[in-house]
């Protein structure tokens, strides 16, 4: 009696074991304000996000293979890395505002916002090795998943599938045929979505590593700190490569992170990036503290009287000795 | 309903998207030192073209039928489309200054080796400054007179950038003109 019952235990154990490392997870991120997102003549009910919700269980219920599924509106920088990093996420259909497009001249657009206007385009780059499926919903949305393909941002997911208009796009149109396409994957591999139970060798460029970690040459530590109230979620770039992510957050913290000597460029540049516009007021960057490891030290760009430079963003370079 | 379906079909159909407006950098020389760099204006991106065709058939006295085809150009904005219930996931406004530089724009520019290795470097900072100025002009209603600002502050701005880059910048400006 007693054996069964250990093997009873054994089993449970080993089934919740296999479901654990099989989990697999499709997320719906939307980050659209639906107040100025209805189209006219509508009522003040009608919800883009709603609609778009709806939408989107209509189609998973299609699906052949059973799936964990999450929608999460009002997308934010945070909500979107959390999701790209999540082990268990497999499939990501993000929904929001996009432009791309280049002029003659010195001009171009490269945007990918959120509900709040923030440019968030760099975070993609943050796709964990898990993922297999990569939708943006937005105009324009496969010119940068193009270009980001050209220059290596995914060479760490190279299982990884994605989906973008060339055009301007409709919302749920945009879903419908982001859902189509994963649903072709679906079909021609049910096991598309699943997690290997071997993860990819090849390393992600983008992960923290602990001070201990003898694997990895640290060659910088990054420190934000000296926030003194809320302070924005913040990308932290060298040459448009995103290097590191500091969550929003509510608390006086010193937040740090520490940097892989190969990931960084020969460019002695970082940027501190919240992604919001230069018509946006007060906003709380904080301040780095960056050491180094090869000397000199890192300066804040601003004006000869000490005014720094840049909306939503700043700049540190690197000086000499 | 039909008729929504339909008027969306049309729309999205026979919409073609001609290249962005180009006015995203608007120069004007401030300074006979060359250090000055183009002012710069916010994109817009706000109206599209579109081209209609609609065909009618009628009845003619002989008793046969004749069909006319018109096809109308128009300038038209975003609510049109969203008459149409559509939600377009379009993004407007947020404009960059891009470093990457044609051969023949570095050409027409007669733009040194330093000079574009400069501005490539500093690039980050060059947008910078255009966010800074940007929000600063804001508040100035009058074009020309915005127009004037923004030059004064680029060349205010200037100080803190290489001399090759804001060289760099005030020759393609002055190509933008």
């Amino acid at each position: 009696m007693t054996q069964n019952l250990i093997k009873l235990i054994i089993f449970i154990g080993l089934l919740c074991g296999t479901m654990q490392s099989f989990a697999h997870k499709i997320v719906l991120l939307t980050s659209l304000n639906p107040e100025t997102n209805r189209p006219p003549l509508r009522l003040k009910s009608w919800n883009i996000n709603k609609k778009l919700e709806k939408k989107f269980n209509q189609y998973l219920s299609k699906f052949n293979t059973s799936l964990s599924a999450e929608v999460i509106h009002f997308a934010g920088p945070t909500e979107l890395y959390r999701t790209l990093r999540d082990p268990e996420v497999t499939a990501l259909i993000w929904v929001g505002h996009a432009g791309f497009g280049d002029s003659e001249g010195l001009g171009q657009t490269r945007s990918i916002v959120d509900h709040k206007g923030r440019d968030i385009k760099s975070l993609f780059q943050a796709a964990g090795p898990q993922l297999k499926y990569l939708a943006l919903v937005g105009c324009q949305g496969a010119f940068f998943l193009n270009e980001w393909r050209d220059k290596g941002y995914f060479s760490h997911v190279p299982k990884l599938q994605t989906y973008g208009r060339e055009v301007k796009t409709d919302a749920r149109k945009g879903l419908r045929k982001a859902m189509k396409r994963l649903e072709e994957l679906v079909d021609h591999d049910s096991k598309f979505l699943e997690q290997e139970t071997s993860q990819p060798s090849i390393k992600s460029p983008f992960q923290y590593y602990q001070k201990n970690d003898d694997q990895y040459e640290i060659a910088q530590v990054i420190r934000l700190n000296e926030a003194k109230e809320e302070m924005e979620a913040v990308q932290i770039l060298q040459k448009d490569r995103l290097i590191a992510f500091f969550p929003q957050s509510n608390t006086i913290q010193a937040k740090e992170v520490l940097i892989k000597r190969s990931n960084l460029k020969s460019a002695k540049k970082i940027v501190l990036e919240s992604g919001f516009g230069p018509l946006t007021k007060d906003i709380n960057l904080g301040r780095l503290n960056i050491e180094a490891d090869e000397g000199g030290h890192w300066d804040l760009f601003q004006t000869p009287s000490g005014k720094p430079i840049g909306i939503g963003k700043h700049i540190y370079q690197h000086i000499g000795d | 309903m039909k008729m929504k379906k339909i008027l969306s079909t049309v729309l999205l159909t026979a919409t073609f998207i001609l290249s962005s407006p180009t006015q995203a950098i608007i120069g004007i020389a401030t300074d006979s030192e060359a250090t000055a760099i183009a002012g710069l204006a916010l994109m817009d991106i706000s109206q599209i073209w579109v081209v209609e065709s609609r065909s009618t058939t009628r009845r003619t006295r002989r008793g046969g039928f004749s069909r006319s085809t018109y096809v109308t150009y128009r300038v038209i904005t975003y609510p049109a489309f969203l008459i149409a219930g559509l939600v377009l996931l379009d993004e407007q406004g947020r404009a960059e200054i891009t470093a990457n530089l044609s051969n023949e724009q570095i050409a027409q520019a007669k733009l040194s080796d330093a000079e574009v290795a400069a501005l490539k470097s500093e690039i980050e900072e060059v947008n910078a400054i255009k966010d800074m100025i940007a929000s600063e002009i804001s508040s100035v209603e009058n074009d020309e007179q915005r127009m004037e600002k923004a030059g004064q502050l680029w060349t205010s701005y200037s100080e803190v950038l290489s001399e090759d880059t804001a060289i760099a910048l005030f020759k393609l400006a002055s190509l933008e003109k």
